[in-house]
């Protein structure tokens, strides 16, 4: 088997469909520009040598880079890649962790319900959050259900659908790990400098609290799920114990809310309801949630 | 008053009596009703509904408490009320020092329904009676914020004038306690307080039925704030078109302006061509 490899924060999602630029050469500037994995989908879809594509791909990368791929598909070496799996894809029983044969496992998800139940994997393809070329016509599912699948996954939450670096400040803020991007990415005149845009972005955006959340591998991620970090803060006079890193969306999220209706002031101070999203409680926080009810 | 000339006409043609009314401004918005609703101690949100379409209200209050996460029922009253045609005023209610009701008034702000507060400091539970000095000074406090302040006080004409001078954009002095519908206790204070303002009065609290909403309004208020009165009649609707009819009233008698009250009779019918036995 592979090493265990660590979730990322860019991934670029590469299809079979001829691009503007050669499937190798793009994976290979998109990596130079700070992409950290490649969902290289629907390879049984795609002509050729897939297997040498595959190796070349591996090869190219180097070891450090995940390379993911679709259920179905086979290929030699199968042990250094990774696994994608679609939402319709039936998630695999855990097997013992020495034989485990991907080196990381992901999951497309399109709601909390299905996130909740994406257990055994170590992280989330959440969309598409933003209207998107490649989902036309779908609605796409807005920040406040982005949240709502953040707080509901058992692992880091990457979001997918319309991403560009002037919205990552907002993906992060609702609690998602990273991002994926397609066209953001495929289709720049430069994709390493999209790539780098994305990545600076990425960098500059407020971090988790406690970042091992995303960091940890997926032999960490199974063992220590039962104690997930936890910080504990105050909500109405409430003791409250919320995941690390939990934004106020998050948090309200969690509660069935959007945040449409609540006013919140935290430490003694309004946060604006456009920074819900923005705004990671810490432990020890003291947060008055407040709404409208009848009165005289 | 502008005096309506009799004028000669025929018995079958309807005139209008109703001089144009002049629209009530609050903080720069304009209305037309002159009757504000409270949207607390409905029976139900269909009674309120009932009651808020049958007033004509244009201005409804709301308070601010804490979101009950235990509770999956606990909804905000804005998800029931249409905020694209009625103003919503929220208030301070239940705080009990200035600083409370500031930090009240601040949040109210962040919900993005308007810059005006209806400011309440009210540290007395059997009466609801507000403390004007609290209440001075957390008025003092919000109208250097920016928010326009209509604070709720006592029948108190020197505290009016006060909250006036700072910049208030109401005075709401009470008829009686909050509830209670005894009416116009004070009215005679209340007449002292519409004399000297020059910011529309809102008489809030204590009105119990359609005549005492009425007597205020003769005397010249600028509007009524009503909410017991009509959330628990037996029929909130009737009650709300009728303290709407009254404040209508009301309004048209302080137009039209009253007579002067006399301690003696003066007779209707001529005094002269009686017929007589002489």
């Amino acid at each position: 088997m592979g090493a265990p490899q660590a979730v990322p924060r860019l991934l670029l999602v590469a299809g079979p469909t001829p691009g503007r630029h050669a499937l190798v050469a793009l994976a290979e500037a998109a990596v130079a520009g700070g992409v950290d994995a490649i969902y290289l989908r629907g390879l049984d879809r795609m002509a050729g040598d897939r297997a040498g594509l595959v190796r070349e791909m591996r090869r190219r990368l180097g070891p450090g880079i995940p390379l993911l791929v679709n259920r179905g598909v086979t290929c030699p070496r199968m042990e250094d890649l990774g696994l994608h799996l679609r939402e319709r894809d039936p998630i695999p029983a855990e097997p013992p962790e020495a034989s485990r044969p991907w080196t990381l496992v992901g999951r497309s998800v399109h709601s909390p319900e299905s996130a909740a139940a994406s257990t055994g994997v170590d992280y989330l393809l959440a969309g598409h959050v933003y209207p998107s070329a490649s989902k036309p016509g779908l609605p796409p599912l807005g920040l406040a259900t982005l949240a709502a699948i953040v707080a509901a996954a058992p692992c880091p939450v990457l979001a997918i659908g319309g991403i560009t670096a002037e919205r990552v400040p907002a993906v992060i803020g609702a609690g998602a790990r990273g991002v994926a991007v397609i066209s953001a990415i495929a289709d720049a005149d430069d994709p390493r400098a999209a790539a780098a845009a994305l990545r600076a972005a990425l960098d500059r955006a407020p971090r988790d609290h406690d970042s091992r959340k995303g960091e940890r591998t997926m032999l960490e991620t199974t063992d220590t799920r039962a104690s997930d970090p936890a910080i504990e803060l105050v909500v109405n006079g409430k003791r409250v114990s919320l995941p690390a890193g939990a934004t106020i969306l998050a948090f309200l999220a969690s509660k069935g809310m959007t945040g449409q209706m609540a006013i919140v002031e935290r430490n003694g101070e309004i946060v604006p309801r456009d920074a819900y999203g923005a705004t990671r409680l810490a432990p020890g926080d003291r947060l008055e949630v407040v709404h409208a009810v009848g009165g005289g | 008053m502008a005096q309506i000339a009799a004028s000669p006409r025929t018995p079958h043609r309807p005139i209008t009596s109703s001089p144009a009314d002049t629209p009530l401004v609050i903080a720069g918005r304009q209305f037309t009703s002159r009757l504000m609703l409270g949207t607390g101690k409905y029976r139900s949100n269909e009674e309120m509904h009932a009651a808020l379409a049958a007033s004509g209200a244009e201005i409804v209050t709301v308070a601010l408490r804490r979101i009950d996460f235990d509770d999956p029922a606990s909804r905000s009253i804005l998800e029931e009320i249409d905020t694209a045609r009625l103003a919503i005023l929220p208030n301070t209610a239940g705080c009990q020092t200035a600083e409370e009701a500031v930090r009240i008034a601040r949040m109210a702000r962040a919900m993005g329904l308007g810059d005006w507060v209806k400011l309440e400091v009210i540290p007395d539970a059997t009466y609801l009676l507000p403390d004007p000095i609290g209440t001075l000074e957390a008025a003092r406090t919000l109208v250097r914020e920016g928010i326009a302040v209509l604070p709720y006080i006592g029948a108190d004409p020197p505290l009016a004038r006060q909250l006036e001078e700072i910049g208030c954009a109401t005075v709401m002095p009470l008829a009686s306690p909050i509830g209670s519908g005894q009416g116009l206790v004070n009215l005679e204070a209340i007449r002292i307080i519409i004399e000297q303002a020059t910011i529309p009065v809102v008489v809030d609290a204590g009105i119990g039925a359609p005549s005492d909403a009425a007597l205020a309004m003769e005397q010249g208020a600028s509007a009524c704030l009503v909410n017991t009165a009509i959330a628990r009649a037996q029929n909130p609707a009737l009650m709300a078109e009728a303290i709407a009819e009254g404040v209508r009233a009301g309004r048209k008698s302080f137009l039209a302006g009253r007579i002067p009250r006399s301690a003696f009779a003066s007779a209707s019918s001529p005094l002269t061509g009686i017929v007589g036995s002489a």
